[in-house]
């Protein structure tokens, strides 16, 4: 059900794309005082009901935000009374478009009383309002209904990374626990009957324990690809032990743009990175400049600081080394996303790489051009996959999953006796952690490509 | 020739809905009669002899809160009280009585005859006289109720009829390969009514239920058995009753052998069940002990309760072995059971089958959307339990007496009563199974608590003329001595703490407040636990709450009668259907129709708004 119009609600209204501009729409009753909260005008003061909208000049004011991104200017847009395209308090925070600083801002109007909207919600109230007609809402609520909910099962997938299937699946463990907590209440004596004293609590605890691991991977995975998408290009590493041919895969990879990092000032063998145009522009960086620093220990760090920032390793192994052993790679799985190849396969017989448990990296060489088409491609599809991670709809899942997770883990608190233990209200918390998950899913209210849809869709102006 | 009698309100069938049903019509100044074809099973226990449990406790407390008669009926003829879930949280805590049957029925009874406005009437009724009312099309005409036809060539005349016939609409009950008419062992069925539902256009579908034998005591060795008692301090249902004051009985435990299971595995094809000669549904949640065998093929026993019928009789009812297989089977299989070795049986289990109609045909007020005046309630809704027919009939026969009066409907929300939502599931939902009320059906089961039905719904009652003014004037007194409690506990402090802030920790106990303020030690207990229960649930309340104001601004959006959900451009077909059959009066109920998106309830709302 949709809340009331007076309800406080936040949403991002644009496509994340690094560079441009970024706007957090927010709107309720309480919009004034969530604003005051989250910024402060820089020199007059708020518009107050019964001012005209007009827009105001600010800086973050909000402390967790300040400490991360500093007292960053940004522009408010202010509707303050029920004139504007809602029919209420409406504020459009204007910041730079840096995904993670968007999903903060949102977090933090989310800590300051505001909950995500739902899908379609900034469209209805406008509507509601009167300032969207009948055909307008019909359009747009004709697209939320388009879309089967096999087309927002992969939407959803693709932007989360292949969370969306995995929440699914947790969601029906969910509801096999809740429905075994459920019979406990309403059936308790049968069901617990020849258990000794706890082993029900114990073994639901158990179950939740799991489900909330999941969880806790889920939004560390989340947040690591909300951070992809940081402020400036994607920065894509080309990494692997010395002498590998890194940096003739660098320059093949730059082909005709080759020039143009020749050209620029400064560049040094120290390390080489270079801008690279396609369906998304990101930078390419060749770690082999750190094998030439004299101090091993600062070439170490380098590196280091380099591959905690990459977006996309392209783990390097020498193809001549295939048929002796495997190469040790990084080592990580937490990292960014790696696309694994193998260099200077012109030097070997391609058969003994491309077969058996080795195939698994990607051929290549400088030298005769092979495979460097196939791993630019590559590149652009981890790229557009990673882009997508830093939307709205992430952002929503983010949100969701960290609702589900605090619900759970008082539920989780009861079960093993750190909070008394009530069988419903650990239900009701079961419950919320549900419903939380359904959000993330999109299945029962708000899916969170309608929120999307609803964003490009200029409201009220 | 004919008979002819006048009254505000008939009510048909004497069952627990009936008899709520007659009684609030009467409470509510309406001249009622109850019409039964046996005036001898009016509140007649027809299965277990028992009221309340989990999630039905708060039925039975919620109709005593509205001036019912079943709370008062159990404390009178209880004979074993017990809480169950009493180590869980109050929300959860489940009272739960064996009764008397006997003293039950009379008891019942003897309080309808008692009530100014109430006639008890031994009828068989055979038809339902109605008349084409305004506001109907040739295609779809507008039905008024007028009265009813009985057998004997008379009539009932009257502006409201409450239907609650029970299993009793063309009845057959299934012992193994036997076949009998009839709603109730010994007793008949009744056809005249389905048929003139059909014909009045109303969707009729059967369902199955069934009943466990009854042994005779002196042949069981109950001392053999584990013996349950019940508690110590029994508790009362009515919030009019201050403490129960007979005897208690004890009943026993005993269980299922792999032998007794091997018995019915080798005798399954005599089972109507599995022999198809029963082909509707039974609830799922009540299966006879061969559908427990076959669908927990890996549980070597199952727990049976030897329960007491009554104090003058030596019927004990087999709680857990709900059955339909032939005789000779019931007696090999009961002979297999600890204790019951040379048990004989008084009764058989039996399985029957009945009509009843499916309840999205009704509003929330109980009445069918079909014809004017007609209500509905209890099991010929589809529901299954003493207790969810006592609600529906009490519901229905308030509103059968005030439509008679031309008043407004008298509904309860989901957010207020389990009441409310075993209504709102039956009418937006429908059912597939026999209905059973479960807590986990309240989205709000945190403030429906048993213990505060009082006050939550008798001034809703009251309002309206349901309560009577003693238990208006025993709530005003609870709750005046809640809030001098509550001042009392607000004022004095320990550790620098309000008492009433200290009272959250689970750790702190009542006594722990009276050591600090004596006078705290006069209040009584039921008001110490509405205290008590309040300050530790008081967050999760608020949240709730939130929630359901949340929730109210758009739910309550009425929907107009006869909305035409084909002028919805851009809704799915299927969405179209479904609300049409279901007609939701309001957006809330409208969204909880299965296979219902956001999506179209947005379109619905547009719609609805741009029609202003």
């Amino acid at each position: 059900m949709f809340g009331s119009p007076d309800e406080m609600i936040v949403a991002p209204a644009t496509a994340a794309t690094a560079g441009l501009r970024a706007i957090v729409r927010i709107a309720g009753a309480e919009t004034l005082s969530v604003m005051s909260r989250l910024c402060q005008p820089v020199d007059a003061c708020w518009p107050q009901p019964g001012e005209a909208p007009r827009c105001v000049p600010a800086v973050i004011s909000e402390p967790t935000l300040v400490d991360d991104y500093g007292r960053l200017p940004c522009e408010l847009l202010v509707w303050p009374g029920p004139a504007g395209p809602l029919g209420g308090p409406l504020a459009e925070l204007q910041l730079p478009g840096a995904p993670p600083l968007v999903a903060a801002v949102v977090d933090a109007a989310c800590r300051a009383g505001c909950r995500l909207a739902k899908g379609g919600e900034f469209s209805l109230r406008s509507f509601l309002a009167g300032r969207l007609d009948l055909v307008q809402a019909e359009a747009v609520l004709a697209v939320i209904d388009a879309r089967s909910p096999e087309d927002l099962k992969a939407a959803l997938d693709a932007a989360g990374g292949g969370i969306g299937r995995r929440l699914e699946a947790l969601r029906e463990r969910l509801l096999d626990l809740l429905g075994d907590l459920e019979a406990v209440i309403d059936f308790g004596d049968e069901v617990a009957e020849g258990q000794g004293d706890g082993a029900v609590e114990a073994a639901l605890a158990s179950r939740l324990d799991g489900l909330l691991g999941e969880l806790r991977e889920m939004a560390v995975h989340l947040k690591q690809r909300a951070a992809v998408a940081s402020a400036g290009l994607p920065r894509v590493v080309l990494a692997g032990p010395a002498n590998v041919g890194k940096s003739s895969l660098f320059n093949a990879l730059l082909g005709d743009a080759r020039a143009l990092v020749a050209d620029q000032p400064g560049t040094t063998r120290d390390w080489v990175e270079a801008e690279l145009d396609g369906p998304l522009p990101f930078v390419l960086v060749d770690l082999a400049g750190f094998e030439t620093v004299e101090d091993r220990r600062d070439a170490v760090a380098a590196a280091t600081r380099e591959l905690a920032r990459a977006d996309l390793v392209i783990a390097c192994a020498d193809g001549s080394d295939a048929a002796t052993a495997e190469p040790a790679v990084l080592s990580t799985t937490q990292g960014p996303p790696q696309i694994a190849v193998w260099t200077r396969c012109d030097r070997v017989d391609l058969v003994s790489v491309n077969d058996g448990p080795l195939s698994t990296r990607l051929a290549t060489s400088s030298q005769t051009g092979q495979g460097v088409s196939q791993l630019r491609e590559s590149i652009d599809a981890q790229l557009v996959i990673l882009r997508r991670e830093g939307s709205p709809a992430t952002l929503r899942m983010a949100a969701a999953i960290t609702a589900a997770l605090q619900a759970g883990e008082s539920g989780l608190g009861m079960l093993t006796g750190a909070l008394p233990l009530d069988e419903a209200v650990l239900a009701a918390e079961l419950a919320q952690m549900l419903a939380a998950l359904d959000e993330a899913i999109g299945r029962e209210l708000g899916n969170d490509l309608l929120d999307r849809i609803f964003s490009r869709h200029c409201i009220g102006k | 020739m004919r008979n002819v009698y006048h009254y505000d309100v008939l009510v048909v069938g004497g069952g627990h809905a009936g008899a709520e049903a007659a009684a609030a019509a009467a409470r509510l100044g309406a001249k009622t009669a109850l019409l039964t074809a046996n005036l001898d099973t009016v509140g007649q226990m027809s299965c277990n002899p028992a009221i309340g449990g989990v999630g039905k406790a708060q039925l039975v407390r919620e109709v005593d809160a509205l001036g019912g008669l079943m709370g008062r009926a159990i404390d009178a003829a209880g004979l074993q009280f017990r809480v169950l879930n009493r180590s869980k949280g109050p929300a959860m805590h489940g009272p739960r009585a064996q009764a008397d049957k006997r003293q039950y029925q009379s008891w019942v009874k003897e309080e309808l005859e008692a009530t100014p406005g109430v006639v008890l009437k031994q009828e068989q009724v055979d038809n339902l006289i109605v008349e084409e009312a305004a506001g109907g099309s040739a295609q779809q005409p507008q039905w008024r109720v007028a009265g009813v036809r009985v057998r004997g060539e008379a009539e009932y005349r009257a502006a409201a009829v409450v239907l609650t016939t029970g299993t009793f609409l063309q009845a057959v009950m299934h012992t193994g390969e036997a076949k009998t008419a009839g709603g109730r062992a010994g007793e008949g069925t009744s056809s005249g009514i389905s048929g003139a539902l059909a014909r009045l256009g109303f969707g009729v579908e059967r369902f199955k239920t069934g009943t466990p034998c009854r042994l005779a005591a002196s042949t069981i060795d109950t001392a053999a058995l584990e013996v349950q008692p019940g508690d110590a301090a029994p508790q009362p249902f009515s919030f009019l009753t201050d403490a129960i004051r007979g005897e208690q009985l004890v009943c026993w435990i005993t269980r299922t052998t792999p032998e007794v299971h091997a018995l019915i595995r080798a005798n399954l094809h005599r089972s109507p069940m599995y022999s198809g000669q029963i082909a509707s549904r039974g609830p799922r949640y009540c299966p006879s002990i061969e559908d427990k065998i076959v669908r927990f093929a890996d549980r070597e026993s199952h727990q049976l309760f030897l329960e007491p019928e009554g104090r003058r009789t030596q019927e004990i009812y087999v709680n857990g072995i709900s059955t339909s297989l032939p005789r000779d089977v019931q007696e090999g299989m009961v002979r297999l059971i600890p204790g019951l070795e040379r048990a004989e049986i008084m009764r058989y289990g039996y399985a029957v089958e009945y009509d009843y109609c499916p309840p999205n045909q009704l509003q929330l007020s109980l009445e069918t959307k079909r014809v004017c005046g007609l209500f509905m309630a209890g099991q010929v809704n589809g529901t299954t339990g003493y207790e969810e027919a006592a609600a529906q009939g009490l519901v229905a026969g308030a509103n059968a007496a005030l439509l008679a009066a031309g008043r407004e409907p008298f509904t309860l929300s989901r957010e207020e009563s389990y009441i409310g939502v075993l209504i709102d599931d039956l009418v937006t939902r429908g059912v597939d199974e026999p209905y059973r009320m479960f807590t986990s059906r309240a989205e709000h089961r945190l403030a429906l608590r048993h213990d505060n039905a009082d006050r939550r719904l008798t001034p809703r009652a009251a309002a309206v003329g349901l309560a009577e003014p003693h238990r208006v004037a025993a709530l005003n007194a609870k709750q005046a001595a809640i809030e001098a409690a509550r001042a009392t506990l607000a004022a004095y402090r320990m550790e620098g703490v309000p008492l009433l802030e200290r009272l959250r920790r689970p750790e702190m106990q009542w006594s722990d407040c009276v050591a600090v303020a004596a006078e705290l030690g006069e209040v009584a207990d039921d008001v110490i636990t509405q205290i008590i229960t309040d300050v530790r649930y008081e967050g999760y309340l608020a949240l709730e709450r939130q929630r359901i104001a949340r929730q109210r601004q758009h739910a309550e959006r009425p929907i107009p009668d006869g909305f035409d959900y084909g002028n919805v451009r851009h809704l799915r077909a299927e969405a179209r259907e479904k609300l049409a059959t279901v007609q939701p009066r309001t957006l809330g109920q409208a969204g909880r129709v299965s296979g219902i998106t956001p999506a179209d309830l947005a379109l619905v709302l547009v719609h609805l708004e741009s029609r202003r």
